[in-house]
């Protein structure tokens, strides 16, 4: 049960590069705390200063109420999961997850429930008498879930633990840890580069980028209203299809509506979002237009949902076709960059096929070609 | 099928071992048999085998007492210089394994007794330990001539000797807590194991390969002084750093009876030969990782 402020939390290392820097967050009891970003954008670093593991160069760090910038890591009363796992090389499996309960001095037979539990959680009971060296990485990993899941900690810190399993155990784990989350109640910051995992386990998601927090926010929101192109791009998979477009204005076309153009082919944008962009002034100016896959529509998609704002129809021309599936992904060129759609599988489009497409113009992103900030929102 | 090596192919091989083997046949196999051969002889003064006697030198030695002396005095030697000059290295090892400003100069000197030769170290020591004049005395006020009182030579002599030996020890154990991933002792502070705890469930445990090697080497080691104790105490006072080695020594070169001094050296070689195969026994079942 526990709070967590970061308050202008900075890492720096030797060099004056900041590995971390500024991060702000409010973390509630009970929360689910997703940090992601690209490889080295400073996610562990953050996790390890919270563990006490890393000093903190500069701004404050408040566990419970209580300012533990100086504590040491033992005191603090957290649980962690290494990235490289960080398994004991002279113990069992066993002893590696009673460990940190017999420092405690935790009777013997408490102990063993406990391990013995989450030894079960895990599928790890037939390797509780091996060693380290004798495991492979996904055993390890689920090792060193457990030795952190046997102890009852204020925070739980995981890093990447999931990194190494195959996709059905890791599917498996998810379900674990999520039911882990609920049972126990306790807090948890989570590393993942995994979209599946940050979109189901997470009650709000961090993206970091080059050190710094570019977006909180709850999955949905950080899906649909993502506020600059880094995250837009960053979240989702296959990631938003991006184009450097012109917005106009029109004259003497249908009352004056704002328009960019792709191929030139004019796409209207809504009256919202044209009031949004002239508010800001942005109008007659270039500007970078995003799509999410399953917002492009073909004639079907849109016949089925009738209730959706579309853009006129464009005509293009298939480069290839993928089947995932219960989906199938298109991919076509607009000028010159490719663009991914994600269509229903009875879709029989092959390469090569010109086919009508529509977005939808309520998932229209719009970021400025600069600062990338999203402009339409 | 692979084809049987033909006679030049085999004679080469042999050609190029020879240099190895005719080094070691000089130096070590020579004199190792004739040090078994003179052991069943009587001597003349130039070490000339004169009369036959058997298993006579080593019937007059295990009835001797002086020889039992040199035993119990070089197994109190050499217990106190494996355990003290191990003390001392892992101690130096463990400190100097955290990176701080100055670690150069604190690693140089920890490894320095290993580049002092026995014997000026011996000299150094007894300046040191001198009754009158040495530092030891004026410093803690004592009145004690350390290396001629019975009660304290052998231990002077034995303290000299860890030290000297614990450079070494204190390069290999550095070696190995270099091997021991630094993560786990982050691990080990969040899952709330003290710095005492650490070391004994991680530190020493981690060190248990490279530790079992160093203890072979030092017990090898502290059987072979003798630099020391030829310069500090020749032996004395009385029989009471009369450690094996120099007893060989002293038969051989003062009383020159070669003989003696040839059966005393087989004993000790088969004392550390049956120690050191005891050990291998023991590390084969001890291994864990
Ligand atoms: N000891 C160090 N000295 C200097 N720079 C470091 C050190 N440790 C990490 N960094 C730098 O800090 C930045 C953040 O590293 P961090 O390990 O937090 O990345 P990450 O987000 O966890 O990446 P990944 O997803 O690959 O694990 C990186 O650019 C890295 O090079
Ligand atoms: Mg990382």
């Amino acid at each position: 049960m526990s709070t967590l402020t970061l308050r202008n939390i900075c890492k720096r290392y030797q060099n004056d590069n900041y590995a971390v820097k500024d991060f702000n967050l409010e973390i509630s009891d009970q929360e689910f705390i997703i940090f992601v970003g690209p490889s080295g954008c400073g996610k562990s670093t953050t996790l390890r200063m919270i563990a006490g593991l890393e000093e903190i160069s500069g701004g404050e760090l408040w566990i419970d109420g209580e300012l533990s910038n100086y504590l040491e890591p033992k005191e603090r009363n957290l649980s962690m999961v290494f990235q490289n796992y960080a398994l004991y090389p002279n113990m069992t499996v066993y002893d590696n997850m009673a460990f940190a309960l017999k420092v405690r001095k935790m009777p013997k037979k408490q102990i063993d429930e406990k391990v013995q539990e989450a030894a079960r959680i895990l599928e790890i009971e037939h390797l509780l008498e091996r060693y380290p060296k004798a495991l492979s990485g996904g055993q390890k990993q689920r090792v060193a879930i457990g030795s952190a899941i046997v102890r009852n900690p204020k925070l739980f810190l995981m890093d990447e633990p999931l990194s190494n399993l195959d996709a059905k155990l890791r599917a498996q784990m998810r379900v674990e840890l999520s039911k882990l989350h609920k049972e126990l109640g306790t807090t948890m910051i989570y590393v993942t580069h995994d979209q599946t995992e940050a979109m189901t386990l997470g009650t709000r998601i961090v993206v970091m980028k080059a050190g710094e927090v570019s977006q909180v926010d709850s999955p949905q929101v950080l899906y649909q209203h993502p506020v600059n192109k880094f995250v837009a791009g960053f979240i989702g998979s296959p990631s938003m299809n991006f184009l450097d477009v012109s917005l106009y204005r029109g004259y003497d076309v249908e009352n004056q509506k704002t328009y960019l153009t792709i191929e030139d082919h004019p796409v209207y944008l809504l009256e919202k979002t044209a009031r949004l962009l002239k508010e800001k002034g942005y109008h007659r100016s270039k500007v970078t237009f995003g799509i999410r896959p399953e917002d492009i529509y073909t004639e079907e998609g849109k016949e089925a949902n009738p209730k959706l704002e579309y853009s006129e129809a464009m005509q293009v021309t298939i480069i290839a076709r993928e089947l995932l599936g219960a989906e199938v992904m298109l991919y076509f060129d607009l000028e010159g960059i490719q663009f991914c759609a994600r269509v229903e599988p009875e879709n029989q489009t092959r390469a090569g096929e010109k086919l009508k497409v529509y977005f939808d113009l309520n998932r229209i992103h719009l970021f400025d070609m600069e600062t990338e900030q999203t402009l339409n929102l | 099928m692979k084809k049987k090596p033909s006679l030049l192919e085999r004679t080469r091989a042999y050609g190029f071992l020879l240099p190895c083997i005719l080094i070691f046949a000089i130096f070590l196999f020579y004199p190792f048999f004739k040090t078994i051969f003179l052991s069943l002889y009587k001597t003349n003064k130039m070490g000339q085998a004169k009369l036959f006697v058997g298993i006579g030198n080593y019937m007059d030695l295990l009835t001797s007492s002086s020889f039992y002396n040199s035993l119990k005095v070089t197994l109190i030697f050499v217990v106190i210089v494996v355990v003290g000059s191990m003390a001392i290295g892992l101690l130096g090892a463990v400190l100097c394994n955290k990176a701080f400003p100055g670690i150069r100069a604190f690693s140089t000197a920890y490894a320095l007794p290993m580049a002092i030769a026995s014997s000026s170290a011996a000299m150094i020591f007894k300046i040191i330990l001198h009754p009158s004049v040495g530092i030891l005395n004026k410093l803690t006020g004592l009145n004690i001539n350390w290396v001629s009182d019975p009660k304290y030579a052998l231990v002077c002599v034995a303290i000299l000797t860890a030290w000297l030996n614990s450079g070494i020890n204190f390069l290999y154990f550095s070696a190995g807590l270099g091997n021991i991933d630094e993560s786990i002792y982050e691990r080990a502070s969040v899952d709330g194991a003290s710095p005492i705890q650490q070391f004994f469930h991680l530190t020493l445990p981690g060190l248990s390969p490279i530790m079992f090697y160093t203890l072979v080497v030092n017990i090898i080691q502290a059987f072979q002084s003798f630099g020391q104790v030829k310069i500090l105490t020749q032996g004395g006072p009385g029989e009471s750093t009369n450690l094996i080695v120099y007893s060989i020594y002293r038969d051989a070169f003062f009383n020159y009876r070669f003989g003696s001094a040839a059966a005393q050296s087989v004993i000790l070689f088969v004392i550390v030969m049956i120690l050191t195969l005891v050990m291998f026994k023991i590390e084969k079942k001890g291994v864990k990782y």
